[in-house]
């Protein structure tokens, strides 16, 4: 027996989202528990069937964030620039 | 001509195939049922939750059957279903068998069940039924056809599920193999029983409504099963034994006494109540 992770796909131009899961014995069993149990009333258009274990998890704090401060990436710091763009502007049109 | 009421039919030719309908829809009907006893029971959550399922989806198929039937005998589709005398069903023998543990309220329980007997008989039900479909497909009666060609569409799905478990059992380490291969050889004449006719077959034939006889779906049943035993490690019964018959003339065992009253029990109380 092998958990399974069902993705369904519920509108054409939607991501499949995680529904949830179901334990099979087999890729084919799987397909059809997904089905009964994640679109029993029609709700996909079409399901992923994963098995858990084909799943590369990423978990790891260290790796996922930084542990040094780097806010200088993060796109918040074009505000700033924003702010002095328009400062300087205003600054130019006085001297003018 | 209207469409409904299909080609004009004599009065015997009619009745005949209201009969006919009427044995196909009770076979779906009594394996839908006994399939339905499942829900709780079955292996595993997830397949309690399939093998509920497909019961249903029988169900719906034995409304379909029993609708068609109905226009032709002049009789209301649930009183078709429910309300007839307890030896005029006409299903085979082999599907009105418990297979399910059963709760008895007056502590007559029947433990465990036999998961192997009830995935030998839906699966080898099913291959009969597909070529018992393929048959109806070509009975000279327009009205039968749309609702033939949908219920097989449904039934690819209950055949791959069939096939999964009969190759992972027939295959399977344990006792699993053992299991199948007993509740094959026991169930074996009574699943050689669905071939029996309906009564009326051979007028509807010798009038040209219906293309040919259940008997002759058996040598193609047969060579079926025989390539699904290989797959599955099992080995094919003894082909020649004497079939379980008499269900399609309502002759019946216990199993019967015991489904016929529960599946009744609500509807005879106020034959008359509206659903």
């Amino acid at each position: 027996m092998a958990v399974y992770e069902v993705f369904r796909q519920e509108e054409l131009h939607e991501p499949p989202a995680h529904a949830g899961s179901v334990e099979a014995p087999n890729d084919e069993l799987a397909a059809q528990y997904a089905r009964e149990v994640y679109s029993r009333r029609g709700e996909a258009l079409r399901l992923w069937v994963v098995p858990r274990l084909a799943i590369t998890q990423v978990e790891d704090p260290d790796f996922l964030n930084s542990p040094i401060e780097r806010d200088y990436r993060m796109g918040q710091g074009y505000r700033i620039t924003v702010a002095k763009r328009r400062q300087l502007r205003s600054t130019e049109g006085t001297a003018s | 001509m209207n469409v409904r009421s299909g080609p004009e039919l004599s009065e015997p030719l009619r009745l005949a195939l209201g009969r006919y309908l009427t044995t196909v829809a009770d076979d779906e009907l009594v394996i839908g049922y006994r399939d339905s006893e499942w829900t709780a029971a079955a292996p595993m959550v997830e397949e309690d939750v399939a093998f509920s399922s497909l019961a249903q989806d029988e169900i719906g198929h034995a409304r379909l059957y029993y609708t068609l039937a109905g226009e032709l005998l002049g009789e209301d589709p649930d009183r078709l279903a429910l309300l007839r005398p307890e030896d005029q069903y006409w299903h085979a023998p082999v599907l009105e068998e418990p297979a399910a543990p059963r709760y008895d309220p007056s502590g007559n329980h029947r433990a465990g069940g036999s998961w192997a007997k009830a995935v030998v008989r839906r699966y080898l039900y099913d291959l009969f039924d597909d070529l018992r479909t393929e048959l109806l497909l070509a009975v000279r009666y327009p009205p039968l056809t749309g609702a033939v060609e949908k219920i097989r569409r449904e039934e690819q799905y209950h055949l791959r599920h069939g096939a999964a478990w009969f190759e992972m059992l027939g295959n399977g380490a344990g006792d699993a193999h053992e299991r199948l291969q007993t509740a094959l050889s026991d169930s074996w004449p009574g699943l050689l029983g669905l071939f029996e006719p309906p009564k009326g077959e051979a007028a509807l034939i010798d009038a040209g409504v219906v293309p040919g006889s259940w008997n002759l779906l058996r040598d193609g049943w047969l060579g079926l099963v025989r390539d699904r035993c290989r797959a599955s490690g099992l080995h094919l019964p003894e082909t020649g034994v004497e079939p379980e018959t008499g269900g399609r003339l309502g002759v019946h065992g216990s199993g019967w006494v015991e489904l016929y009253h529960d599946m009744t029990m609500v509807r005879r109380l106020e034959p008359d109540a509206a659903w």
